[in-house]
């Protein structure tokens, strides 16, 4: 084949190609639109492997829950629960109101407000993370204590190990929540960015 | 052009443009959703740097052809199409023979490297070596050597 065949096969579909059809107004603005959806799918695959993983926790400690003896271990269960089934529950809702904003419909002083409202929520709920996960660290010690060996952990003298292991677990999840939250930060302001090019 | 109206009547005026683009860079049809969406936003997101130098034409190439060649150079791609759009197929209006050296043609072309798919696209779409040279960044002569190695390699290909 020369390149003047190839020249004017070329020609002959690019002609065919200009009669289709390919794209009408509402999905060039739907494409553009699916960029700032796109921003959260990610975030939103994070928190449910989190969430998958807290609810398998939580079910373990609602089953055992009549194993905490005592009022304080009882208190850290129900704690435990909270920090397994509660947060994790909210943060994937706060990522689904963002993700769920009406881009087509909103005018866009009304969408950029909105879009700050539940910004703020998510943000607020990533910002003490670290805070979050302390309490679940501290209070998933008794109970698993309690639920695997039967023993109670205020009672038992530990290792001093133990304590290292804490203290390293502490200074490990501080610097997680810190990057997680600043991960957050910076998805949420890329997709602010998006918005705002979509009202222009 | 700043206006959103604008925009969808450009993307609707070449929409042909992006199309064949896609059809070159990548080979399945879920891809060449996916990269045709990523080429109109990235479009949408630069149209207000387009300060009328050059041709709407010329622009829509380059930013057409970057697009494609990061979205091949991307190790892990995450399709997000919106579920309403599906890319038509070229309708088949020739006779057997013709569709058959098309798709041979097609085939030929996913070989070259993907510079030369592009300088190729844009010979065949008749820009002279000037305006391909203002798209891809090489200077004039440069494409004229690219092209004389890629119609070598073509001429190779298509006779395989």
């Amino acid at each position: 084949m020369e390149l003047e065949e190839m020249k004017s096969l070329w020609n002959d579909m690019s002609a065919r190609v200009e009669k289709l059809e390919i794209v009408n107004k509402q999905n060039i603005m739907k494409m553009t639109e699916q960029k700032y959806r796109n921003t959260f799918s990610k975030m939103m695959k994070i928190e449910l492997v989190g969430f998958a993983v807290c609810l398998i926790f939580g079910v373990g400690v609602l089953f055992n829950l009549d194993k905490m003896n005592t009022w304080y271990l009882l208190i850290c269960g129900i704690v435990a629960l909270v920090c397994y089934l509660i947060i994790p529950s909210i943060a994937i809702l706060n990522i689904k109101r963002m993700n769920s904003l009406k881009i087509a419909v909103s005018n866009q002083k009304t969408l950029l407000t909105e879009f700050a409202k539940r910004k703020k929520r998510l943000l607020f709920l990533q910002r003490y993370s670290g805070v979050y996960a302390l309490i679940t660290m501290f209070v998933t010690l008794p109970v698993i204590s309690m639920i695997s060996n039967n023993e109670d952990f205020f009672l038992k003298e530990h290792s001093p190990w133990l304590w290292v292991f804490v203290g390293l677990l502490t200074i490990g999840v501080l610097l997680f929540s810190r990057y997680g939250y600043s991960w957050y930060k910076k998805t949420t302001a890329s997709a602010e960015a998006t918005l705002m090019e979509l009202g222009d | 052009m700043h206006n959103t109206s604008d925009f969808v009547n450009l993307i609707l005026s070449h929409q042909g443009l992006i199309y064949k683009i896609t059809r070159v860079y990548v080979d399945d049809a879920e891809d060449q959703k996916d990269l045709y969406q990523e080429i109109v936003f990235q479009l949408f997101k630069s149209i207000k740097n387009f300060k009328g130098n050059a041709k709407i034409s010329t622009w829509m190439y380059r930013v057409a052809m970057n697009t494609a060649i990061a979205y091949l150079n991307k190790s892990k791609r995450q399709k997000h199409s919106i579920t309403s759009f599906e890319l038509p197929d070229i309708p088949d209006d020739t006779s057997a023979v013709m569709e058959e050296r098309s798709n041979h043609l097609y085939t030929a072309i996913k070989k070259l490297t993907v510079i030369e798919r592009g300088i190729i696209v844009l010979f065949l779409e008749g820009k002279n070596y000037h305006e391909i040279g203002e798209i891809t960044g090489f200077s004039e002569s440069n494409v004229g050597t690219r092209m004389g190695r890629i119609k070598q390699k073509l001429k190779e290909l298509i006779k395989e």
